[in-house]
C-alpha cells in the first residue's frame, strides 16, 4: 500500500495520511495536458472505505444491532452524492465526517432505547472460524475495548479513534470534523491520557493480563 | 507514532484488530446497501406505484435488521426482492412514502470540510412505531432531502439543486415502465444499468412473461459479467426460469445457486420458486 505522509501530529511526528485511499492515490495526478481524473466510482469508494466505516462504527460505540444500518446509511449518502465531488481527497474527508456523524447519532439513539451489544460471545466475537476458546477471548476483548473507549467522552473518543486506530493526522482529523487543528491536537493529548487511565482502571477491575 | 504509554500501547495493540468486519459482514451489508440503492433509484417514479402495489406484503429478504434505521429504510424504499408469492422480482417497498433516508446526515455532513462543524444535528425523529428516522418526515410535495435548505458556503448546493430538480421531475406517463425509464437515464452507472435490467425483468414477470425476463437477464449477463448485483440477478433469473418452466436447466441452476451461496438471503426465494409445489 502506498503511503503518503502529512506534516505530522502535534509533536511533529509524521503520520499516515488517509491510508484508506492509498490504492487510489496514484491516479490522483493526471498526466500533463490531460484533465484530472474524475471522482472514484461508488464501487471503488465502497471497497476502499467499507472496513473503515464498519470498524469505526464499532469503535465509536455503535452497538452491533445498529451497525449494519449505520454503515448502510453512510453508503447511501455516498451513492447519492458521489458525483458532486471533484477530488478524492475532499471526498475522503467528507466520508470521514459522515461516518462520525452517523456513528454518533446511532449511538445516541441506541442509548435512548437501551440497546447494547449482545451478551452472546458467539455473536459478539465476530470472527467466524475461531474455536470456542478464541471466540470467548475475543468477545471479552471486544467488551473490554468498548468499556475503555466508552470511558472517553464523545469528542475525545472520535479524535482518539481516528488518530490511533486509523492513523489519521491531526490535520486530517481537523478537516474531517470541521475543527481547528490546535483544538484537535489538544483534544488528542487529553484523549490519550484518558485512555491510559481507563486502561489502568479496567485492567485493575478485570484482572486483565497482557498477552 | 503513537504517544501512548506502555500499558496503553499494549492494550491498543491487543485490541486493534477486534472490530474488523468479517466476510459475512461484508456480504450482508453489501446486499442491504445495494438493495437500498436499488430502491432509491426507483424512488422517483416506480416507488409510488410499487408502494401502492406491495405495501404491507413485502418482507425484506435481505434480512434488514430491526435496528436503528429500520424505520427509515423500510419506511422509505428497500430491497431488491424476489417475491415468492408472485414469483416476481420486485423493487420492494415497505411502509411509508418515497422518503430519502439519510437526508438528515447529508444536511450535516455536507458542509464544506474544514469549516466549522455544523451545529445542527440531523433530525432524528422517533417514530410512533418505535423506529426512528434520520430524515425528517417528507414535506408535502417534496422529499425530506428537498426540504433541507442549502447553507451558505455549501459547495454542494448547486449540484444538489440539480439533483433535486431531476428527482422532482414529473413521473413518466403510466405506459412507460420504470425499467425503460431507468434504461434511458443518461450516464447511468454500472449499478444503475444493472438495476434497470432487474427492473425490466420484473416488469416482464409482472406481465406474465417469465421467458422475457430470462432473456433480459441473459442479455445483461452477456455484456456485464461480474457486476455488483450478480447474486441478485442470478437469483432473479433462476426464479424467472422456474416460472417459465424451463424445468431441468432452471432446477439445476437453482441447486447450484443454493450450493454455492448457502447463506444467500435470496436462497429461500429460489427454493420457493423452483422446488416447492404450487397450489392448484
Amino acid at each position: 500500500m502506498t503511503e503518503t505522509t502529512s506534516p505530522g501530529n502535534e509533536h511533529g511526528t509524521p503520520m499516515r495520511s488517509t491510508p484508506l485511499l492509498d490504492p487510489l492515490a496514484p491516479r490522483r495526478r493526471a498526466p500533463v495536458g490531460e484533465a484530472p481524473p474524475g471522482p472514484p466510482s461508488f464501487e471503488e469508494v465502497y471497497a476502499e472505505h467499507f472496513d473503515f466505516a464498519f470498524r469505526t462504527m464499532r469503535r465509536l460505540g455503535v452497538p452491533l444491532p445498529y451497525v449494519d444500518d449505520a454503515v448502510q446509511e453512510v453508503f447511501l449518502v455516498v451513492h447519492r452524492r458521489l458525483g458532486e465531488f471533484e477530488g478524492r481527497a475532499a471526498l475522503t474527508t467528507w466520508l470521514y465526517r459522515i461516518v462520525v456523524r452517523v456513528a454518533q447519532h446511532a449511538r445516541r439513539s441506541a442509548l435512548r432505547k437501551g440497546i447494547a451489544d449482545p451478551e452472546d460471545p458467539d455473536t459478539l466475537a465476530i470472527a467466524e472460524a475461531d474455536g470456542p476458546h478464541e471466540r470467548a477471548t475475543r468477545a471479552e476483548g471486544v467488551r473490554l475495548l468498548q468499556r475503555v473507549l466508552g470511558d472517553l467522552d464523545d469528542d475525545k473518543r472520535v479524535v482518539f479513534v481516528l488518530a490511533e486506530y486509523e492513523e489519521l493526522s491531526v490535520r486530517d482529523i481537523a478537516a474531517a470534523l470541521g475543527e481547528n487543528v490546535n483544538t484537535v491536537a489538544s483534544r488528542l493529548r487529553a484523549a490519550r491520557q484518558s485512555f491510559e487511565q481507563a486502561v489502568a482502571r479496567h485492567r485493575a477491575l478485570d484482572q486483565w493480563r497482557t498477552r | 507514532m503513537s504517544e501512548l504509554g506502555p500499558d496503553g500501547r499494549t492494550f491498543f495493540e491487543a485490541t486493534r484488530r477486534l472490530d474488523e468486519p468479517t466476510e459475512g459482514d461484508r456480504r450482508r451489508i453489501r446486499a442491504k446497501t445495494l438493495a437500498a440503492i436499488a430502491a432509491a433509484g426507483a424512488s422517483s417514479a416506480v416507488a409510488t406505484r410499487a408502494a401502492a402495489t406491495i405495501a404491507g406484503q413485502a418482507s425484506a429478504p435481505t434480512g434488514l435488521s430491526a435496528g436503528w434505521l429500520g424505520g427509515a429504510i423500510k419506511g422509505a424504499l428497500l430491497a431488491v426482492a424476489v417475491l415468492a408469492g408472485e414469483g416476481a422480482i420486485e423493487i420492494a417497498t415497505g411502509r411509508g412514502g418515497p422518503g430519502r433516508a439519510g437526508a438528515g446526515v447529508e444536511a450535516v455532513a455536507g458542509s464544506t470540510p474544514g469549516t466549522a462543524a455544523a451545529t445542527t444535528a440531523p433530525a432524528l425523529h422517533e417514530r410512533p412505531d418505535g423506529g426512528s428516522a434520520l430524515s425528517p418526515p417528507p414535506a408535502a410535495g417534496g422529499t425530506a432531502a428537498e426540504a433541507t435548505v442549502p447553507r451558505e458556503g455549501d459547495p454542494f448546493a448547486h449540484a444538489r439543486s440539480g439533483a433535486r430538480a431531476a428527482s422532482s421531475a414529473p413521473p413518466p406517463p403510466p405506459e412507460v415502465s420504470g425499467a425503460a425509464e431507468a434504461a434511458r437515464a443518461p450516464a447511468a452507472s454500472g449499478i444503475d444499468e444493472e438495476i434497470a435490467a432487474l427492473r425490466e425483468a420484473q416488469e416482464a414477470l409482472r406481465a406474465g412473461k417469465p421467458a422475457d425476463a430470462v432473456r433480459v437477464l441473459d442479455h445483461y449477463q452477456a455484456s456485464h459479467a461480474g457486476t455488483a448485483l450478480e447474486e441478485e440477478r442470478s437469483a432473479a433469473r433462476i426464479v424467472a426460469a422456474c416460472q417459465a418452466s424451463v424445468a431441468s436447466r432452471s432446477t439445476a441452476d437453482a441447486e447450484r445457486f443454493l450450493r454455492e451461496r448457502p447463506d444467500s438471503p435470496l436462497g429461500e426465494r429460489v427454493r420457493a420458486a423452483c422446488f416447492e409445489k404450487r397450489g392448484p
